[in-house]
Parts: C-alpha cells; structure tokens; sequence
C-alpha cells in the first residue's frame, strides 16, 4: 500500500505515453483539421475558493468560456469577474471579501477577506452576488478535525543522486473516513503551492493504519512527461497537509481524473468534476492544514 | 404477461396433431465430386409446399404422402434432381448434386435456396458462403465474413477498420461467435481491421439477429455460427493467395479415402516486413514511427472430419490466432508490446439413432487472452486479461410422425475470467494491485424447441430454454458502509457458491404463407447474458475486458420483438423483406473512469455502473442471388437509446452507435467465364460521441466542461470500393486469377476518432485548442494473386 500512489502516477504517465504514441503513429495515416459547430453553452461563474483552519478566506471567481475560444491576454480579461459581491457567513458572523491583485495565482486577482478566519469544526457559507441576482451562486464547505502527519521527509529515489520524493508517515484515525491532500512549494522556485500528482487521497484502504507514503512534485503541466517530477537537492520545500471534508475530496479527485483522462480520445468520457456550488462550477473548500519545511539533502 | 407466454409454449410444445398414414423419407445430400455434405439444400415433394432443407450436416427427413411421391431435391448452384418413389414403408436415400456448370450464365454464390426467404419460421437470418463472401471487394485483398455481414441491415460496424460489431443495437459483447460449436471471443485482427476468420477455411456464416432459437443462449443479439470447411473426401487440392499484406494458403483431402479427410489453413501478415518499406516514403515523418514499430498477426486452422459409419461421424477443429505489436521510442527511453489472441479447439460427433431421431456431441475449449506491458526507464507495467471456457453441448432432434420437429438439449460451460491483472516493476519494488483476482463461474442451460405445421401455411416455432448462472469461488468479497467504504472482507473457499441466478426464457417464432411467394413472420425472444464486456474506449479495442455475473454485476436482460413481409418475386430470382423490431435491454454495464481508473482505491468491478437500453427499427432488403448481376439493396432505419442513473444526470441519451440510416449495396457482375467485377457502397450516420463544450480554470489548470452525453455527431461514414477479378487459367489441375481491389475509391476521409490538439502557455496568457479527426483508410489499391492446384 505504501507506494501504490506513486506507482499509480507512473502508469498514468506510461499510459499517456502509450496513447501519444499510438496517436502519434496513427495520426501519419491521415489527419486534418476538423471544425466542429458546438453548442454554445451559457458561462458560468466558476469558483476556486477556500479557507483555512486560522486563516482568511480567498476566493477568485471567473468564467467559463466556450471550448474553442482562444484565450490570450486581451480576451481574459473577459473571462475574470471583478465585479461581485463575495460574502463569507458562518453562524451569525460575516464578511464581505476585497478584491486585490495576487501574481501567485492565475487570474491574478483575488477576493480576500480580513476579519472573519477559519476554525476547526466551523462551517462556511460563500455567497457571490451580481447585478443580474439570476447569475449569484451559493456554497457551503466546513473544516474537519486536522491530522498531521507523523513526519515529512526528502528521500532520494533509488539510483538517483540528485533526485527524490518527500515521504510522509500518516497515522489515520480509526472509526472515521478521513480525506488528506497534499501541496509543495520549493522556496524561490514555486509562487504559490503546487498540488502534487494525484495529491487528494481518502483512507479508504488504510483506514486507523499508519502508512508511509511518497509524493512526486506537482508539475505545471501535469502531463508533461518529458519533464521530471522530482525534487532536487538542496531544495527548501514546504509542505503542506490537509485534511478536508468528502465533498471537498470529490473535487479534488474527480479534477485528478478529468485532467489525467481527459486528453485520451480512445477513453469513455462518462466521468465529470464534481462541483459543490450552486448555480455554479468549481470548488468551495475548507481545510484543516499543517506545514512542514523539509531540505532536500542525502 | 410471461408467466403466460410460458404456458402457452409448454401447451405449444406437447401439441398432438393427427394425420393420416404417412411414411418418412430421410438420409443425406452430397456434393457428388468431394463427398461434402450439403447444407441447406431443399428437399420437397412436387405439388405440395413447404418442403423441408437439409441441416447442417447435409441430413434429412421428409414424410411421403400415401402413394407416389416425386421428390425434387435443389441446391444452388448444383443441378436439381427429381426422382419418383412409391413405398409403404420408412425408407432412407442419400442424393448426390452435381454442381452446376458456369457456362451457362447461372452463376450461383448464395448457399441459401430463396424459397427458405419465405418458408422458413425463422426471422432474422442472414447466411453467406466463403464463394459469396469472396466475390465482395475486399481491404488490402483480405476476404473478409464479417465485413460481409456488416453490408447486410441490421448488422453494423463499429467505425472504420473495427470488427467489432453491433445488431439492433445490441453491444459488441451480445454477439455470440461460434467457430464448430466452440465461442470465439474476439473476433478481430490488427485492431479490427480484419477478422480472425480465414475465407478458404470457412463453408458458411450463418447470422441470426432475430427469434433466435431455444438451442443457442449466452447472448442477447445474435448468434454468428461459422461452419468449418471439411477437407474433400476424394481429391487432394491446395490453394492460396499472395497479397500485398498478407498471404494465405490451405490443404485438403482424404485421409482415407471417402471416410475421412482433413483441412488445414495457415495466414500470416507481413505489414512489418513488405508494407514498411513501400510506405516509408509516402508518410511524412515515417521515420520516427515505422523505425521503432513492428506488427504481425496469423491464424491456423485445421479440420479433421471422419465418417465412422453411416450413423456416426466425427470431426475435429482447431484455431489459434494472434497478434502482436511493438513500439519502440529509443528518445523516450520507452518500450511498448501489446498482443493478443484467440485458441478454440472442438470435438463434434453426430450420431443418427433412426430416421427420427438424431443428436449433436460437442465439447470445446476457448481461451482468449490479451497483454499489454509498458516500459519507461527503470519503470514497467503490465497489463494482462483473459478469459477460458470449456463447454460441452448436447442437442437431440426428434421428428415426430405428424412432422413436428422436437429439439432439446443441454449445454454447460465453465468460466474463468482474469478481468484486469496489473503488474508493475520500478528498480526494486514488485507489486501487485488488488483488482488482480480471478473470477470462476458455471454456466449451464437445458432447452427443448418444437417446431409444428399447424396448418400448411402456419407454423410455429416455440421453445423454453432454462439457464442457470453460478458465480463460485476463490473470491473475496468487500464489505462497504453506507458512504461505500471497506469495512470488511469474506473470504469464499475454491468451488464455494456465491451468488446463483436462474432464469426462464421463452422464445416463439411463426410463419404464415400468404401465397406461394410471400409470408409474414413474427418473433419473440427472452434471454439471458450472464457476461459482460467492460468497454473504456470509444472503438473496439481488445483492451476491453469480460466480466462474469457475480453479487454486483447482475446479468444482462433482452427481450425482442420483431416482425417481417417476406417476399419472393420473378419466380425466386429477387427476394424481399421489410422486417421491424423493438428490443429492451437490462442491466447494461459502463466504465465510469475508463480503464485506468485509480488502481490504488478502487476494485475494479466497482468502478462499474448500471443502466438500461432501448432500440427500434426498420430494415429493407432487396436481394438478387442467381444471373450475372447479383447483390442485394439494405437499408435499416434506426435508433438506440441508453439511461444510466449516474451518467448524463439520469437522462435517456444515444448509444453511442446510435445509427438512424445505414445503406448498403452490394453489386457484382460475372462478365463471362473470365471477368468478373463487384462493388460495394456504404453510407452511415456518424457515431455518437461526447464533447466538452466549454473550459474553465482550476490551479491553473483548464478543465473542460462537457456537454450532455453523446449528444455530438461524428461526419457520416461512407465509402465505395470497386473490385475485378480474372480468371487467368482454370483447368481441373490448376486454377489460376488475380484480384484487384480499390478500397474507398473516391478517398473519403471517414472519421476514426476525434482528438483535440491543446496548445497553452497559462502563465504567459495563451491557449489554442484545435479538432483534428483522424482516418486511417485513404483510397486503396491491392492486388491478389490466387491459385488452386
């Protein structure tokens, strides 16, 4: 069980190649541009939002925009919305978030609140309001008891000297179903943290064990296989591990499989992101987390 | 409404009709040069219709009024004998045919007397012989039968290039395969390209798609039966062809002689060898594709046949197939292999107790098995699924006195499935995933069918057919909570019964004769599939995987109505039909990750969901089979529909072969002696597909936003190919001709699948995203060279 994560992420990435390739083989037979009239479905807001166990909610809220649109500097503007209002309610207090520019994320602007943080065991209710209240969308996320891993360290991969994994002992807790996800940002390197490949993980098979796991870089492109997805020495990684509640996993998993899947076209596109916003897509999500830095070193 | 259906057929079934004093001609038809039986030929007394046909192994029985009989035996392309009997007693007589002589313009390709179009109680039948199967045009010079069957309604391909294919609306996995009684799983080459079935070993492929009878299960759709060709009794004789892909050759005669004789037939591609080097210079960037890839394929198969005695005869068959692929990309550090094939092996014994009674012995094995494995520096994985069966199959034919005909039988199969058995090796770790347990089952059914003349233009075709499923350990099972969660394991002990089911189904066919050229023809069909064909991809690929009934997976459900206006006209030269049917669909299984779902928390029977399915339709059929332009005309005007709660929101939504028209006409012209040309036309709906519609941005990362299920069109699929054949030398020694074939004349670029080509740079604001379509057949010339000796 230990490594099945890692071992899963590799034959996705042997997967890919195998598919590239087949279409990289079958494509010299005859290919041509192919334009296709879809339907133009309605924009919706998406929401990409969350908040921490001792910290202020962020949300960025943009558009979906139609699959063959381009999108360059000039037309995302179109996609950002900037003009909401963005209300975090949780018992009887609330607040209504700030817009401010934010490089680390893309687009680069983010609602931000200053009053209200999260609490453990607390429930979060977002609220974004339009001119047209027919475009508002609504959601709800809480923040679970937080597990921290026993300890977080860099080990090389074997054969490797220069190249390794941050490994994690987690002892889950019995008699409950508990959902972890886990990011990395490399000091100088990283603006902001990178979800590692296939970072949302549930205790379904290791419920009340304690394991021991690796976890690869989060990439960019996650299906870049040309590029690796390792750490190097003498990087300074900051770990951080979450615990989330179901629904908030569901995103996060269904996203890990829509991204690793949906570039294959010889598979059955049955699956779909779950969402757990009203009227809306993406994700509104609570999280209990605890950080650790760790240096990559022999 | 089936509890009373079942009464009506076990009434139906012990029905007692009296006649007056009869008596009963029975025995055998032979090709009188080779000693073959044939099958199909009909038999019937002059002045009185119907008469009865030969079954497949050349035998039959006929009652003779009180008297003077002239008993008129006809087979296509044999020269009909008549032959006057007068007799008081139950007498048997073999007939001897002479084929036909091409001279006299009577060119003859059909194995199928029109008569039976219109006297036969059964529905949706559609027979062809390796001669007409032949005569189409053909890919790359590959004969092909279930191409063949593919230009007839109601019987579609999947997409360009893939075998796999879908009656009414059924799945590829409803469709049951028989090579001599023994099931053959996946009947595909090179991805589907070309079936596993060699022409020169094949006599006849018989398809049935409707009111199919008691005696076959296992499938909702359709049965294939594919009889073997037996080895000439009297003449040793070889023959083979060279093409451009591929070339083939087989053996025949007697063993000893006029008692026993064999058949053996071998083909094997070359693409690796020949096609690389002619098509290296025409592709752009060939190079970095044909230098690291190599691919072959090749089939064997023999036959033994030995008749012991006049009531006993034996015969032995045998195939084994496979393919194989490479790919090699030194840059990448990656390696890839994928094969796959099929084994089947069957002992059949025939056995005539009297001139009423008669029985079938078979006993099989089939394995199928498909491997995959990956490498990519210190990293392999391996991908291994298959399937074993042995079956033993008994079937007892009973005629009565007043002409019913009795059927009744066992057939029992055991399973062994190995769903999906993932390996992977990283320098210094070996593991295995959980999904990698076989599964064990038993597969049984007794059956009794009654065929009866209620009147001399009514008559009925009923059966029961009783089935029984048993999914049995070694297995383990996992115990989940409310929220699907592992909570336990139970362990079941080898041979250990799971899970039972047992089913009843009801079948009835019926024929009335409007006149002597035309009848109407119902059906009803219940049945039972206790396997399932998991799919993950939109084509047929053989990555696909069988699974058996168990706890979760419930079995399949079909039932099917069908009707049909059968005609004959200018004296059985052209037969017709319009036949319409509705069927419904239980239990159907999707993937709803696709193959490489997460191995790590998922068992792979549970990433499975369940739904129902519909279809409708009506097909059109015009055939000529005799003169020197002969073909057929098919039009099937449809629509499938599938309702899964957890895709498309729990709305109905197309199949995604959802097919509303398909057409297909089949033409061919026998010049004279020496020339003959034939061309086939083919046009379809595109197939159903789901397409993302919009995109959004999560992380970073654009996630695309799809629209309702298979609610996108594919460009429709058509082609004409073109193909003449000469006859270069033919005398009783040697037979030599040359095949040129065009495949998709006009080079029409038919969709094989669609993919997008996403260009983005996220951080620095851009992304592209294109269609691309890609097709894998342009126009295609081939030329074949074939030889008798």
């Amino acid at each position: 069980m230990s490594v099945s994560i890692n071992i899963n992420s590799l034959i996705y990435r042997l997967l890919r190649v195998t598919f590239f390739l087949i279409v990289a083989s079958t494509a010299q037979f005859c290919e041509k541009e192919l334009s296709i009239e879809l339907p133009q479905p309605e924009s919706k807001i998406v929401v990409e939002g969350w908040i921490e166990d001792g910290g202020y909610p962020n949300v960025i809220l943009t558009r979906s925009a139609p699959y063959f649109s381009s999108i360059d500097s000039g037309s995302l503007r179109d996609y950002v919305v900037t003009k909401a209002k963005v209300t975090i309610v949780t018992g009887d207090q609330y607040e209504v978030l700030t817009l401010k520019p934010n490089d680390a994320y893309f687009p680069p602007y983010v609602y931000f609140g200053s009053e209200l943080r999260g609490e453990v065991q607390g429930t979060y209710h977002l609220k974004v309001e339009f001119e047209d209240s027919d475009n508002n969308v609504y959601a709800s996320t809480s923040i679970p008891e937080l597990t921290e891993p026993d300890s977080v360290w860099f080990q090389l991969e074997p054969g490797s000297d220069s190249l390794g994994r941050i490994w994690i002992k987690l002892s889950d807790n019995p008699g409950e179903n508990n959902y972890y996800r886990l990011l990395t940002r490399r000091k100088g390197k990283d603006k902001r943290y990178v979800a590692s490949f296939k970072s949302a993980f549930s205790d379904k098979l290791f419920n009340g064990e304690t394991i021991v796991q690796g976890f690869n870089r989060g990439l960019s492109d996650l299906l870049d296989f040309t590029r690796d997805n390792l750490f190097r020495l003498g990087d300074t990684i900051s770990v951080k591990f979450c615990s989330l509640d179901k629904e908030h996993y569901e995103f996060w998993n269904t996203y890990q499989n829509e991204i690793l899947l949906s570039a294959n076209p010889f598979s059955a596109s049955n699956a779909r992101v779950r969402s757990n916003i009203q009227n809306g897509l993406g994700i509104w999500g609570g999280y209990a987390a605890s950080y650790h830095t760790v240096i990559a070193k022999k | 409404m089936t509890r009373k259906i079942t009464v009506f057929f076990i009434i139906n079934i012990f029905v007692i009709s009296f006649y007056a004093q009869e008596y009963r001609l029975s025995g055998y038809i032979y090709d009188s040069i080779t000693s073959n039986v044939l099958t199909g030929a009909s038999i019937y007394i002059k002045g009185t219709s119907p008469g009865t046909v030969s079954n497949n192994n050349g035998y039959y029985s006929i009652l003779l009024k009180d008297g003077e009989n002239t008993i008129i035996v006809s087979y296509l392309g044999y020269k009909s004998v008549e032959k006057t009997i007068k007799t008081a007693t139950n007498i048997s007589m073999d007939f001897y045919l002479k084929p036909g002589v091409i001279s006299t313009g009577e060119v003859v390709v059909s194995t199928k007397d029109p008569r039976t179009n219109i006297e036969s109680a059964e529905t949706g039948i559609i027979q062809l012989s390796g001669k007409e199967i032949e005569r189409l045009p053909a890919l790359m010079g590959e004969a092909d039968p279930l191409r063949a069957l593919q230009l007839n309604p109601g019987v579609q391909s999947a997409s360009e290039g893939v075998s796999g294919y879908y009656v009414r609306g059924g799945g590829t996995d409803q469709n049951l395969i028989l090579l001599d009684n023994a099931t053959v799983y996946n009947p595909s080459h090179v991805l589907g390209f070309f079936s596993v079935f060699n022409t020169d070993a094949i006599r006849s492929v018989k398809l049935i798609k409707s009111g199919i009878p008691a005696n076959y299960g296992s499938r909702l759709s359709s049965v294939i039966e594919i009889t073997g060709k037996e080895g000439d009794f009297k003449n040793y004789s070889t023959k083979g062809s060279i093409g451009l892909i591929s070339s083939k050759i087989s053996s025949q005669g007697p063993v000893f002689k006029n008692n026993s004789s064999f058949l053996v037939s071998y083909r094997r591609s070359y693409i690796d060898e020949v096609l690389k080097p002619l098509i290296r210079p025409l592709v752009k960037g060939s190079s970095s594709f044909y230098n690291y890839s190599r691919y072959y394929f090749y089939d064997a198969s023999a036959k033994l046949t030995c008749k012991i005695n006049r009531n006993n005869k034996l015969s032995l068959t045998y195939y084994k197939g496979r393919d194989d692929y490479e790919l090699e990309r030194n840059q990448l550090n990656y390696k890839n292999n994928l094969n796959w094939g099929n084994m089947v092996a069957s002992l059949n014994w025939n056995h005539i107790f009297n001139e009423n009674w008669y029985c079938r012995n078979s006993i099989s094995l089939s394995k199928y098995q498909f491997s995959f494995s990956a490498q990519q520096r210190e990293i392999k994985i391996g991908l291994f699924s298959g399937i074993e069966d042995i079956n033993y199959k008994i079937d007892f034919n009973r005629i009565n006195i007043n002409g019913n005909v009795i059927r009744f039988g066992v057939d029992y199969q055991y399973h062994n499935f190995i769903p999906n058995n993932i390996d992977a090796v990283t320098s210094d770790l070996n593991l295995k995933f959980g999904a990698n347990q076989n599964l064990y089952s038993h597969e049984s059914a007794v059956y009794i069918a009654n065929e009866t003349s209620l009147t001399n233009r009514l008559k009925i075709n009923s059966g029961l057919r009783l089935t029984g499923f048993l999914h049995v350990g070694p297995y383990e099972e996992y115990i989940r909570d409310y929220n699907n969660e592992i909570t336990d394991t139970f362990t079941y002990k080898s041979g250990e019964l799971i899970k039972p089911y047992f089913n009843l189904e009801p079948r009835v066919s019926l024929r009335y004769l409007l006149s002597d050229n035309s009848s109407v023809k119902a059906s009803f069909t219940t049945s039972y599939q206790y396997i399932h064909l998991a799919t993950a991809s939109s084509v047929t690929l053989p990555t696909d995987i069988w699974l058996p009934s168990t706890k979760r997976i419930k079995p399949q459900k079909g039932m099917q109505i069908s009707a049909g206006y059968f005609i004959n006209m200018f004296e059985n030269l052209v037969t017709g039909s319009v036949d319409i049917y509705y069927k419904d669909f239980r239990n159907q299984i999707e993937l709803l990750y696709g193959i490489v779902n997460d191995y790590s928390d998922n068992i792979f029977e549970e990433s499975i969901t369940f739904g129902n399915g519909q279809s409708y339709g009506i097909e059109l059929l015009l055939r000529k089979q005799k003169g020197k332009a002969t073909g057929w005309l098919g039009y099937t005007l449809g629509k499938t529909t599938r309702q899964f709660n957890e895709i498309n929101e729990g709305d109905i939504y197309p199949a995604k072969y959802d097919r509303r028209h398909d057409i297909n006409l089949v033409l061919s012209y026998e010049l004279n002696g020496k020339w003959t040309f034939a061309s086939t036309f083919i046009y379809a709906t595109g197939n159903a597909m789901t397409l993302p519609v919009g995109k959004y941005i999560i992380e970073g990362q654009v996630i695309n936003e799809y629209g309702r299920t298979n609610s996108f069109r594919m460009p429709a699929y058509h082609r004409l190919d073109l193909s003449v054949t000469y006859l270069a030398k033919k005398t009783d020694k040697f037979e030599s001709s040359w095949n040129f074939s065009v495949f998709n004349v006009y080079s029409r670029s038919n969709p094989f699948y669609i993919y997008f080509e996403i260009r983005e740079d996220i951080s620095n604001y851009y992304l592209e995203i294109n269609a691309k379509q890609i097709s894998l057949f342009p126009v295609m010339p081939s030329l074949t060279w074939s030889f008798r000796f």
